[in-house]
């Protein structure tokens, strides 16, 4: 019999980021980045440095380092320590770990933490030599990076959903109009259609406006027992997770993602479904992965995305990526990209959004998405977060 | 360049792999043997045209293609070949390229 787990002895108690930007000074490492936003983290929820029992962290340019040589060179001694591999979803992956750490008295106070700065010719690099599959059978082919492979997905999704690009245009306009309202977002001015429109062609069809802006950056979130939540401050509670890795052995036309797995389960252990969300993470590494998610999770009633993107997105009325998401803030890798995410869901559900914040918000989904093995992402997760 | 693509097959079911996997997904065997795969169909296809990082930049033509036995594997494009047209495989190295049969 499948256990039914509860999540009663973990809250989020601090978020932190880094500032997000283009071009790194030289000799500042992603070990900066992340420091930054651990402190910030640290600093929101009132938690010392000493207090800090558990560590999580992931990014794609640490190494030769792994998350023990953050710990030393952070000053930070634990009994749990975790250091999580998969790209997009790599926070949310390492997000649910905590939380299942402290249920199980693994740890106390867990910071989970992401961050990269690989500068623009390291992430060539890293796109070149991203796993056995890419470095040996596509990087000579001019693959050049994830671009490639979503922009044959995204053909293969307008084939089958009959989008066109002025679709996935809303939905890169509505992002950069939330994005107004995040400081720490890289891209803040409105974006016309026109622009989206007339912007140079990346990858057919992808334009520069459907593919993410590589930033340096971090992020981090601070997990304990829901007591110690500021004075003042809702706790932002689990109420569920779910995960897939290896959904489809790459075998697929990838339209499905690893959500499409768990989503019966994820909405059945939170007792909520999809009308229940008032505010969405969804991990956008491109509009058609905005599009493959939700509907996976059963958010488009009859796969209908056009009409979704047109009733739902295009005017705000549903909130999704209210941060501007990694499309106009800015991705500083995926793993902080998607712990970004998380942070934005706990600031809206603790009404400290400022001004994008959605009114009233109490329930809400982040997604991650990862790991571009091949011919698409392979991981998945999500987490269903309530106001407490 | 030489002609046909190096696949793997399985001893146990036959099932075509590319890249080579060390168990069937769909018999669970281990054992594995190289096939030569001559052809299959372009499914999708486009056209990288910027690289981060990169100057100088000659566009790819790049292709989804089923080939022969199943597998869906990136191949280059070297001729005008195009979604839905029959193509010959071959490979430089492990990179696999197609062109209209």
């Amino acid at each position: 019999m499948a256990i039914r787990p509860t999540y009663d002895n973990t809250a989020v108690i601090g978020t932190g980021q880094s500032v997000y930007t283009r071009r790194p000074e030289p000799g500042k490492l992603a070990h900066h980045f992340i420091r930054d936003a651990i402190v910030a983290a640290l600093d929101d929820g009132g938690i010392g440095l000493g207090e800090v029992d558990g560590f999580a962290v992931s990014s794609m340019s640490i190494a030769p380092d792994a998350a023990v040589d953050l710990a030393w060179r952070l000053g930070i001694s634990t009994r749990w320590l975790h250091q999580d591999t998969n790209g997009g979803s790599a926070s949310i992956s390492a997000f649910g770990a905590a939380v299942r750490a402290i249920e199980m008295g693994a740890a106390n106070v867990v910071i989970v933490a992401a961050g990269d700065a690989t500068g623009l010719d390291g992430y060539a690099k890293i796109a070149a030599n991203f796993n056995r599959a890419i470095r040996d059978h596509a990087a000579a082919l001019g693959y050049g990076g994830p671009n490639t492979a979503y922009a044959l997905l995204t053909r293969r999704q307008m084939a089958a959903y009959g989008l066109e690009k002025t679709d996935y245009g809303h939905m890169a306009i509505a992002q950069r109009a939330w994005a107004a309202g995040n400081p720490f977002a890289t891209y803040r001015d409105p974006m016309t259609m026109d622009d989206y429109l007339n912007a140079p062609m990346v990858v057919d069809p992808l334009c520069r406006f459907d593919c993410v802006p590589v930033v340096a950056g971090g992020q981090a979130v601070i997990l304990a027992h829901p007591d110690r939540v500021p004075k003042g401050r809702a706790p932002v509670r689990v109420r569920s997770l779910g995960y897939s890795y290896n959904h489809d052995h790459q075998a697929t036309d990838g339209l499905e993602t690893g959500a499409s797995v768990f989503a019966k389960d994820l909405w059945d252990l939170a007792g909520a479904g999809p009308d229940d969300i008032d505010v969405a993470s969804i991990y956008d590494d491109y509009p058609a992965m905005i599009v493959a998610q939700l509907d996976d999770l059963g958010f488009m009633p009859d796969h209908d995305a056009k009409g979704f993107i047109h009733n739902r997105i295009k005017d705000r009325s549903f909130p999704v990526n209210t941060w501007g998401g990694m499309l106009s803030a800015g991705q500083p890798g995926g793993h902080a990209g998607g712990l970004n995410g998380v942070s934005e869901i706990v600031l809206q559900l603790q009404h400290r959004a400022g001004e994008r914040q959605v009114k009233d918000a109490k329930l809400g989904l982040v997604t991650g998405y990862g790991m571009t093995m091949y011919r698409y992402g392979a991981t998945a997760g999500a987490a269903v977060l309530e106001r407490g | 360049m030489s002609e046909g693509l190096n696949a793997w097959t399985c001893k146990g079911c036959g099932a075509v792999y590319f890249p080579e996997r060390y168990l069937c997904v769909k018999c669970g065997s281990p054992d594995f043997e190289t096939v030569l795969v001559e052809g299959g169909v372009i499914e999708d296809m486009t056209v990288v045209r910027h690289v981060i990082g990169q100057k100088d930049w000659q566009p790819k033509p790049i292709a989804t293609v089923l080939i022969d036995g199943g597998a869906r594997i990136l191949a280059g494009v070297t001729d005008d070949a195009q979604p839905g047209d029959r193509v010959r495989l071959s490979q430089e190295e492990q990179a696999p390229y197609a062109r209209r049969a």
